[in-house]
């Protein structure tokens, strides 16, 4: 057996490697689900009033609405009081005045994920918001930031220190109760990042959040807002891990993105979950994401790149409100499900004003016994002149016993309007494998380059690390599903 | 009496007496079943997923008469020119009259004198219904009034095209029809169905809701026409097709629509034997507040079967379409070959168009593809035309009609051809403005 092989057979067994679970002294947790729950967060978080009549007013609705069940995906009901809305481990409850107050083992943890927040090992150049559970630990470069004028911080602060923006924006994009998982993180989130980009700003480094869920039975229900101002640019990236454990957790973000004239947002996530027992399909994360921006001012733009490799069930559709003219839409997703995961993932693309522009790109690949479904939306309302969309959906299926399915929803009002929509359905052929392999190249070697051949077009949209790391993770995701 | 209040009344009266009258002991427990499956599902609405975009709503408000023997054609209408072999509906009700003679070589017959005939067709009525989940494909099987029979046994061709017409009259008010096609064609037989649904001439909102079910068995070919042309914008007309096909069977089903205030096409497809092959498609040319809603899902269950389904709608005015069609190849069904295509032309701001190609893959080495286009004529190609001379009009004319007639040229029969393009002809017309 050569070198080769004994590697990649390592790799094979390899477990989640970001399975572990830190040992923290457990601070404050609030399990079950009322309005007594609610107004816990709200006092616990001293937040203004209009938070709290925000949340209740949500959570009411909420109890009159039902779990959505259309989506192509199996999972046994998920049990609301069971899951704990509030963890706060001890060491993160007190106001830190500097990174050098942070509990070590709190920076050990995201050092050992690859998130250095201490200042001498910061990334270069992006600014990390660190989110444990359900608080916020770290913000970088948060100084760097306000000089250019742009506000990186976490949610909780921005409600207390610009609540006037908070106020203004929240819920504009994705109102409260506009579906049942969105209702349910309006009434109970606890953090999450928020961005400010003022007019005329390009923000001088790519923000990023990363998320962890370390406490189990927790849910993680974390809200993001970015507002940019007219004239401005700012990219954002996203990325997020969770410890092993046998039962499910749910994960139940809000984001809600506006841009203004002429303003861009790129927004990048590689979302990395714990995908659950890939032979008994036990544990895992439940991901059920709302996810969607507001091109509000003309010839503004809004990027949506995602890789999505973990989750047990991911129901995530990051969507774009085109509503002023000349605005531009993208959605560039490479769905990866092995073992026994489910995706439901798309994009809704709603063109509303003039010459407004949408293209939307999605690679699914399934192998094992997994089931990885694209959902899309095109609507083109009756103003809407010029409106341009072009969608590719491509599956790749590696192996027997996986799914692969196509959901397109295409509504046109609009004569003047061009959509086209294009899918395909393959799988990783015998004839290709033979073409790499009497040239010399390993099976495997081959195999890794037609999957990076098939997701180029999404990965090439990643800024630069995440685009190495986004093709790290499909490899190693991917061993030992090929024959 | 409106349909929903009709729903367990309906088959108290009249209409299981037909199944007693000619004592089919089958057909009566078949009827019951689908009159439970029916009370346990229900009308649809919005949360059905395929039947998001239209409810029947109006439909099921409406007031109906009971269908009487109406004669208003003679034998020798022009109607009936170049259709030899027929049978004839009036408002869902057979018309022995209007019908021809069978030819000899095929069982070409109304229904219940084949059911009562051919006892081993109990395999074969409704053989899904547990399975069945389109409520008004239930309605047909507990309350069909009349229907035909058409079977041909191995290796037999029928030696011409058979015609069914079927014509609502509400003369005496609108009236709803529920009429019912078998068609069996055993092992390597082949035959040519022309399928006419006129509609009521007098602006009377009627319903049809009409089941045909297919079964090709090993080797069988099956060509058919559904023609669904009404000049006005009234009545209702479901049509619910359920086929099957055994090893290497064939299948090709053309179906034009035009006219009518709401057509729901609605097919289902299983390919069950290895190397099956089905090719369905349609064209839509609608104006005023016209609707045509297709479902369209085709089941590969089978190793190597081949689907196509292409699918053009033309549309005008506030009309609106819907192509919402699904290709499932099932665990094991490698080697399927699966496409799906769905072109729309709209000329005006206020039509709309649903387009929904689904595709669910268990299988991995299948080739399927499917693709969607909607937009206006291209000012390319207009320009084009015009430098040739061609009016404004005229160059319209051209490339809606050319956008119509890909589908046009997919009907087999020459004469049937001639005559539909001629309609479309004068429907894209009246429509392409100068």
């Amino acid at each position: 057996m050569t070198d080769k092989n004994i590697r990649i057979e390592d790799l094979v067994n390899r477990d989640y490697q970001y399975g572990f679970k830190t040992e923290l002294e457990p601070g404050t947790t609030v399990q079950g689900l009322s309005e007594d729950t609610i107004r816990f967060i709200s006092a616990h978080k001293k937040e203004p009033k209009f938070m709290l009549d925000f949340r209740l007013k949500a959570y009411r609705q909420w109890l009159k609405m039902k779990e959505p069940r259309w989506a192509h995906l199996q999972y046994a009901p998920i049990d609301y009081q069971n899951i704990i809305y509030y963890a706060e481990p001890k060491a993160a409850a007190k106001k830190l005045k500097s990174l050098d107050e942070v509990d070590p083992e709190l920076l050990r943890t995201f050092e050992k994920l690859g998130i250095p927040l201490t200042e001498q090992k910061k990334l270069a150049g992006v600014a990390v918001d660190a989110i444990f559970d359900s608080v916020s630990v770290a913000t970088t470069f948060k100084e760097k930031l306000r000089e250019a004028g742009v506000i990186f911080c976490s949610f909780s602060e921005a409600v207390q220190e610009h609540p006037e923006i908070v106020e203004k924006y929240l819920s504009s994009v994705v109102p409260a109760t506009d579906n049942f998982f969105a209702a349910l993180n309006s009434a109970v989130f606890t953090d999450g990042s928020f961005v400010y980009v003022p007019r005329d700003t390009r923000c001088p480094m790519e923000l990023s959040s990363y998320f962890r869920i370390n406490t189990e039975n927790s849910g993680q229900f974390e809200r993001t807002l970015i507002v940019v101002e007219e004239n401005s640019h700012v990219s954002y990236l996203e990325g997020c891990t969770a410890p092993k454990f046998d039962t499910h957790q749910l994960h139940a973000a809000v984001v809600e993105l506006v841009a203004l004239d002429h303003a861009e947002i790129k927004y990048s996530t590689v979302q990395n979950w714990y995908a659950g027992d890939p032979a008994t399909g036990k544990g895992g994360i439940y991901n059920f994401v709302t996810k969607r921006g507001k091109c509000a001012g003309r010839r503004s733009k809004i990027s949506w790149t995602q890789v999505e490799t973990g989750s047990a069930i991911t129901w995530k559709y990051p969507s774009c409100i085109l509503s002023g003219d000349d605005s531009v839409g993208e959605f560039y997703s490479v769905a990866l499900t092995t073992g026994k995961q489910q995706a439901d993932t798309g994009t809704k693309m709603i063109h509303i004003g003039k010459n407004t522009r949408s293209t939307i790109v999605s690679k699914g690949i399934s192998a094992g016994q997994a089931s990885n479904n694209y959902r899309g939306l095109v609507q083109v309302s009756k103003g809407a002149e010029g409106a341009r969309n072009f969608t590719q959906c491509d599956s790749l299926l590696i192996g027997p016993n996986c799914g692969a399915h196509t959901f397109p929803y295409i509504d046109l009002q609009n004569a003047s309007s061009q959509v086209e929509h294009e899918a395909t359905t393959s799988r990783v052929s015998e004839d290709q494998l033979f073409y790499f392999q009497q040239r010399g190249i390993s099976k495997e070697d081959a195999m890794s380059s037609i999957i990076n051949g098939f997701c180029k077009q999404v990965f090439r949209e990643l800024p630069g690390e995440f685009a190495v790391e986004a093709t790290q993770l499909l490899g190693l995701k991917l061993e030992g599903t090929v024959g | 009496m409106t349909v929903s209040e009709s729903k367990s009344s309906y088959a108290q009266q009249v209409r299981l007496s037909k199944a007693q009258e000619v004592r089919l002991g089958w057909v009566e427990a078949l009827r019951a079943r689908a009159l439970k499956a029916f009370d346990e599902k229900g009308f649809p609405d919005k949360s059905w997923e395929s039947w998001r975009y239209f409810t029947p709503s109006k439909l099921l408000s409406s007031a109906f008469e009971k269908p009487v023997p109406a004669e208003l054609l003679s034998k020798e209408d022009p109607i009936f020119a170049g259709a030899r072999c027929r049978i004839v509906f009036v408002d869902g009700l057979f018309s022995p009259k209007l019908s021809s003679q069978a030819p000899g070589n095929v069982d070409f017959s109304e229904l219940w004198s084949g059911l009562f005939n051919h006892p081993e067709l109990e395999t074969r009525l409704g053989r899904d219904l547990d399975k069945e989940d389109n409520p008004f494909s239930l309605i047909n099987t507990f309350a069909f009034e009349d229907g035909a029979l058409i079977m041909l046994p191995s290796g037999r061709q029928a030696l011409e095209p058979l015609h069914l017409f079927f014509f609502t009259t509400g003369t005496r008010g609108p009236v709803a029809s529920v009429p019912r096609i078998l068609l069996v064609a055993e092992e390597g037989a082949e035959v040519a169905v022309v399928a006419r649904f006129y509609g009521g001439n007098h602006g009377q909102n009627s319903f049809e809701n009409a089941v045909a079910e297919i079964y090709a068995d090993a080797g069988a070919r099956v060509r058919w026409t559904n023609l669904q042309i009404q000049e006005n914008e009234s009545g209702s007309l479901f049509l619910q097709t359920r086929a099957y096909l055994k090893e290497k069977a064939e299948l090709d089903m053309v179906t034009v629509t035009r006219g009518r205030e709401i057509t729901r096409n609605e097919i289902r497809a299983e390919l069950e034997g290895p190397g099956a092959q089905c090719r369905i498609s349609g064209l839509s040319v609608l104006s005023g507040r016209s609707q045509a809603h297709q479902a369209l899902s085709v089941l590969h269950r089978s190793p190597g079967a081949v689907s196509r389904q292409i699918y053009k709608n033309l549309l005008d005015g506030q009309s609106r379409a819907e192509f919402n069609s699904l290709a499932e190849v099932c665990p094991g069904a490698q080697k399927s070959d699966s496409h799906q295509l769905n072109k729309n032309l709209l000329l005006s701001d206020d039509a709309r168009v649903y387009s929904r190609p689904k595709l669910k893959i268990y299988a991995d080495d299948v080739q399927a593809a499917h693709g969607s286009a909607t937009g206006q004529a291209d000012p390319g190609e207009l320009f084009y035309l015009r430098s040739r001379g061609l009016d404004l009009r005229t160059a319209r004319f051209v490339l809606a009609y050319g956008f119509a007639e890909e589908i046009l040229s997919l009907i087999p029969e020459k004469e049937v051809r001639a005559e539909i393009e001629a309609s479309v002809k004068n429907a894209v017309h009246a429509m392409v403005r100068g």
